[in-house]
């Protein structure tokens, strides 16, 4: 499997820079608070690979969203944030002081819908690529080792390639990176490079 | 199946048509324990079951075909309303939570309660597929109230146990702390006294690294286990033994040995300290008690230390000198018993110690203390007492010091002695003379008591002293002093206050008693002969008498008057007594010098000075003579009266201010004969008179010298008169200062002629030209032979030296026809015309041209 060219990888930057930017400003109107998302990269990896990298950059306990989709092209998104980071994320959007290592379900439910709107948000814009609707199911908080995390996906078997999105929050200045992470087989992969292509009118590679 | 709509809802027909397990779907929607909506396309409301109606107090028909905007016009729904558009229009599913946004629904428990809560929901949007595959949204609310607050109890709860685990592990860990920090070492043995754990300051104690010691034997770290430790069947023994570290090296310590009670493994508890610091401070103390001890014996100061009960507990060598007994025989003893003060200060002693004993504060056992040794010899002591403490600060006894201060107080009185008496005559100083006086003064007005004032000026010390030298008037002073002495009795205080001035201070006697011993003391000096080198000299004494009484306020004051009387006295022809009138106060100080002082002073401030000039005249008149003039000072006073040099010359002269004098009339008669001009030439000398303090003054000899030259006066037609005394007090400078104007062309004249000594030896020395007979001589020689013969004299040895003569004071024709006849060359006096002022002088050129002088003025 090729990896993205320089075009490709543009294109989606742009593509999906356009939701996240969208659901950052419905997240500041819901949490009444300046809140940032920007993309910073964008890797097409094997499902296997993904995981090493993260594990080497020494993160290996994680939490996030999971949110199954169908349609032309299927698989999973999750957000996935470090732990620690996820916690610190939803209390800065909850403007919650506790300092307690757990998040309580609540608080869980709170990180589901944040990871909901980015989701749905990127889904929206992979839609719009495809032009055909992607459905996708409610999300789902997950949290685990990496590994474990990225792999059971519920329909791992044919989740082989994962599109992934570094994405950076900024909420009251405090930066906090994470993943945003499209799992899918090979042949949604395949589809949507070449709708991608035709959208922006470049040839697929 | 038709399904009515009581039971749950359906289209906005009302009525649904469905196959029955749709129905039993629908009816177990109806029945869960949540909200479920169904929204069409067009974001209508398609079904809503029980429990949605129930808990927002909506019935059905208020629901169905309706949008969730329209059922719920007052709430802010835009975040559902994007749930929903997301669901139909991009089949997406979308949670709501709670935290991020609270309110999503208006629900309550109970609606019909207004104060009801709301419900804590979970809200979730899902896309569906209808028929002909219309997007419809399916929402579900579930009630999480319940589970909101459970989790908020958990977290409370979960907060305090984590409040209470952090305290648990202070505690833990401050108990650890303890163990590990303690100074003491700690070891667990067991039952067979092997080591089964040790602290850090075991390890450290025992140099041991890590467990390295941990399973050995106890014997091996402490050698010196006593046998009845081992074998005592107590629970607790201490010890002290030599303890071994690892590497071999011993130390001192303390041992506890504790059997761990409920143990029955038979385990103990050894407590270990080092002691080896401690052992080294004992010592260490041991030897500052030694130095203080060492101390003690060989300081000056007598040491007595005391218990409580100021018994004595120790006495330094010192102490044992001072007090001339044994230490035996102060041991034990009451502190007071062994202090051989006298009864006074015994008593203010026993007083002071006790007072000690209660504050602790130190102090002075009593001022001015002696002690009697053996009943005769007094030593006076600086004498101290502190409290003496306990580590706890109680007080167990005193500690006294006593110094032997004879020889500070011999210095002291040797100190004393000289600042209140003159070296040269022993007899009190100035200082100590207005001490006594002062006393004196305040008796006077505390009991009315008469006491009397002697002040006395020598006559003729002067001369003494400048003739002979300092060395014959410190000795003419002696011998005065000495003959003082006699005269008085021992209560009288004899003062020199300075220079040849003597005071005597006569307590509790009254002007007449007083009188006769100044009279006796007077005549004593007067018949004193003072010989020098072969020379005798007769000298007398000018006394002012004062009164001390009541009237008098200050001691300046009545210094002040015994001057103006001494001074009197010297006025009145010297060597006699005169006694203040403190009647006359104004009067007497008229005439006071002080007085005089400060009007002199004001005159020359003021320019209340004049000129006046009187004639010389040649006594053998020749046609073609010119005559010359005297320039005399005359003084205003305020009044604008004149007064007359005999009155304030001599002030002038006591307080240095002859020479200011001298300058103001050199100056103004140069100023004056400047503007005469040629007139000048009418005027064969002009006199002007210098004061012995201005003679030999180089800042004077060159003032003169700049006055006379700017003002263009031929030093021919100057003359200054200078008297023997003043010539005589310092005769080397006299004569430099005459030589040096003589050359200048002006000549120089000796006044009052004959008043002194020894004139005629001195005539030699000085280049006069001409020689000023006493008036004294003159005015009586009609009358008196002597003086006429001394006229007489004078004028011939004047001429075997080839001087000239005056006389003064020729009152009449018939002097000047004796001055004739004698040879005097020339006259000046009433006689021949009296003074008059100097700026009428030309006047005077013209009758002196026309043949006589007017006799006016």
């Amino acid at each position: 499997m090729q990896l993205f060219s320089d075009y490709e990888r543009d294109a989606i930057v742009e593509v999906f820079n356009i939701g996240v930017g969208r659901a950052a400003a419905s997240l500041s109107e819901m949490v009444k608070q300046e809140v940032a998302m920007s993309l910073t990269r964008v890797e097409l990896q094997s499902c296997d690979k993904a995981v090493t990298e993260f594990v080497g950059s020494g993160i290996s306990a994680v939490r996030g969203v999971r949110e199954r989709f169908d349609g032309p092209l299927a698989g999973s998104a999750l957000l996935i944030l470090p732990r620690n980071k996820s916690l610190e994320l939803v209390r800065l959007l909850i403007q919650d002081e506790s300092d307690s290592d757990f998040l309580s379900e609540m608080e869980e439910e709170a990180l589901v819908e944040v990871g909901n709107i980015l989701l749905n948000a990127c889904l929206s814009s992979v839609a719009t690529v495809v032009g055909e609707e992607i459905a996708n199911q409610i999300p789902v908080s997950v949290s685990g080792e990496l590994s474990d995390v990225v792999t059971n996906t519920g329909f791992a078997e044919s989740a082989e390639m994962v599109l992934n999105l570094g994405v950076e929050f900024n909420v009251k200045g405090v930066d906090l990176s994470g993943c945003i992470s499209l799992l899918m087989d090979i042949e949604s992969i395949d589809i949507f490079r070449q709708k991608l292509a035709e959208y922006f009118g470049f040839d697929a590679a | 199946m038709q399904l009515r709509n009581s039971q749950f809802s359906g289209q906005s027909s009302g009525v649904y048509t469905m196959s029955a397990a749709t129905a039993i779907l629908y009816q177990t929607l109806g029945l869960i324990h949540g909200g479920v909506l169904l929204l069409d396309e067009n974001r209508r409301v398609e079904f809503v079951n029980r429990w949605l109606c129930d808990h927002s107090g909506k019935e059905p028909s208020l629901w169905i075909g309706k949008t969730l905007c329209e059922i719920f016009p007052e709430s802010e729904l835009g975040r559902i309303a994007r749930a929903i558009r997301d669901a139909l229009e991009h089949a997406q599913s979308s949670v709501l939570s709670h935290l991020l946004q609270p309110t999503i629904l208006p629900l309550y428990g109970n609606p019909k309660i207004p104060t009801c809560e709301p419900i804590i929901q979970s809200f979730v949007t899902r896309p569906l597929k209808g028929e002909l595959g219309h997007a419809k949204c399916l929402v579900q609310i579930s009630d999480i109230t319940s589970a909101y607050k459970r989790e908020q109890m958990q977290r409370k709860q979960s907060r305090e146990l984590a409040d209470l685990a952090a305290l648990h592990k202070a505690n833990d860990a401050q108990a650890r702390a303890i163990i590990e920090n303690i100074g003491d070492a700690l070891i667990t043995l067991d039952a067979g006294d092997n080591v089964e754990s040790m602290n850090t300051a075991a390890r450290k104690m025992f140099y041991a690294q890590g467990r390295d010691i941990v399973g050995s034997k106890f014997s091996d770290l402490c050698q010196s286990v006593p046998e009845s430790v081992a074998q005592s069947s107590e629970t607790s023994v201490d010890w002290e033994g030599m303890g071994v570290r690892v590497d071999g090296s011993e130390f001192v310590g303390e041992f506890n040995r504790t059997r761990i009670p409920l143990d029955e493994s038979g385990r103990a508890l050894v407590i270990a300290r080092d002691i080896t610091y401690q052992k080294k401070f004992e010592e260490t103390l041991f030897r500052e008690k030694e130095f203080a001890q060492v101390t003690l014996q060989s300081i000056a100061d007598a040491v007595i230390t005391t218990d409580e009960n100021t018994r004595v507990n120790s006495a330094n060598p010192a102490a044992q000198q001072l007090l001339a007994k044994t230490e035996d025989e102060l041991l034990g003893c009451e502190l007071m018993a062994c202090l051989p003060f006298d009864h006074i200060c015994r008593k203010e002693a026993t007083r002071v110690i006790k007072k000690v004993l209660e504050t602790g504060e130190s102090q002075p056992l009593c001022d001015a203390a002696e002690l009697v040794i053996a009943g005769e010899q007094r030593i006076p002591v600086d004498s101290n007492v502190a409290a003496l403490r306990s580590r706890d600060g109680n007080i167990i006894g005193t500690v006294t010091i006593l110094r032997d201060t004879s020889e500070a107080r011999r210095m002291q009185e040797m100190l004393t002695y000289q600042a209140t008496h003159d070296d040269l005559t022993k007899l009190i100083n100035r200082r100590e003379f207005d001490r006594r006086l002062g006393d004196m003064l305040i008796r006077a007005n505390c009991d009315g008591g008469i006491s009397t004032l002697i002040y006395m000026d020598l006559d003729q010390f002067k001369i003494v002293n400048d003739t002979c030298g300092h060395i014959a008037g410190d000795l003419l002073l002696q011998q005065v002093s000495g003959l003082l002495q006699t005269h008085i009795r021992a209560t009288d205080s004899l003062a020199r206050l300075g220079g040849d001035e003597f005071a005597i201070l006569l307590p509790g006697c009254n002007e007449r008693v007083a009188l006769r011993i100044a009279e006796t003391v007077r005549n004593a000096v007067n018949d004193h002969r003072f010989s020098w080198e072969g020379r005798s000299f007769a000298i007398g004494a000018s006394i002012g008498l004062v009164n001390i009484d009541a009237n008098w306020q200050r001691v300046d004051q009545i210094m002040s008057a015994a001057d103006a009387a001494c001074y009197i006295s010297k006025e009145n022809g010297r060597n006699r007594v005169t006694v203040y009138q403190q009647q006359g106060e104004e009067e007497q100080h008229r005439h006071g010098e002080m007085m005089w002082a400060s009007r002199i002073r004001g005159s020359l401030e003021k320019n209340r000075f004049m000129l006046y000039c009187q004639p010389i005249v040649p006594v053998n008149r020749d046609p073609d003579a010119r005559f010359s003039i005297e320039i005399l000072v005359r003084m205003l006073d305020d009044n604008g009266d004149m007064v007359a040099p005999m009155a304030f010359i001599p002030a002038a002269e006591r307080y240095d201010l002859m020479t200011h004098i001298d300058r103001w009339v050199v100056e103004h008669s140069a100023e004056y004969l400047n503007g005469l001009g040629s007139q000048l030439e009418h005027l064969d000398k002009c006199a002007i008179n210098l004061s012995a303090q201005s003679i030999g003054n180089e800042e004077f000899f060159e003032f003169i010298t700049q006055v006379i030259e700017s003002y263009r006066i031929p030093w021919t037609s100057l003359c200054f008169e200078v008297t023997e005394t003043a010539a005589m007090t310092n005769i080397d400078n006299a004569q430099r200062f005459i030589n040096e104007l003589v050359q200048k062309g002006c000549r120089f004249s000796l006044d009052d002629f004959g008043s002194g000594l020894s004139s005629f030896a001195y005539l030699k020395q000085l280049r006069v030209d001409y020689v000023k007979i006493d008036g004294a001589f003159v005015r009586n020689m009609l009358e008196d032979d002597i003086d006429a013969a001394m006229v007489r004299s004078i004028s011939d040895v004047a001429r075997s030296m080839n001087l000239k003569t005056i006389a003064e004071f020729v009152e009449n024709d018939q002097i000047l026809e004796k001055l004739a006849e004698a040879q005097v060359t020339y006259a000046q006096g009433y006689g021949i015309c009296r003074p008059f002022p100097l700026n009428e002088l030309e006047h005077y050129f013209k009758q002196w041209e026309a043949g006589r002088f007017k006799k006016i003025a």
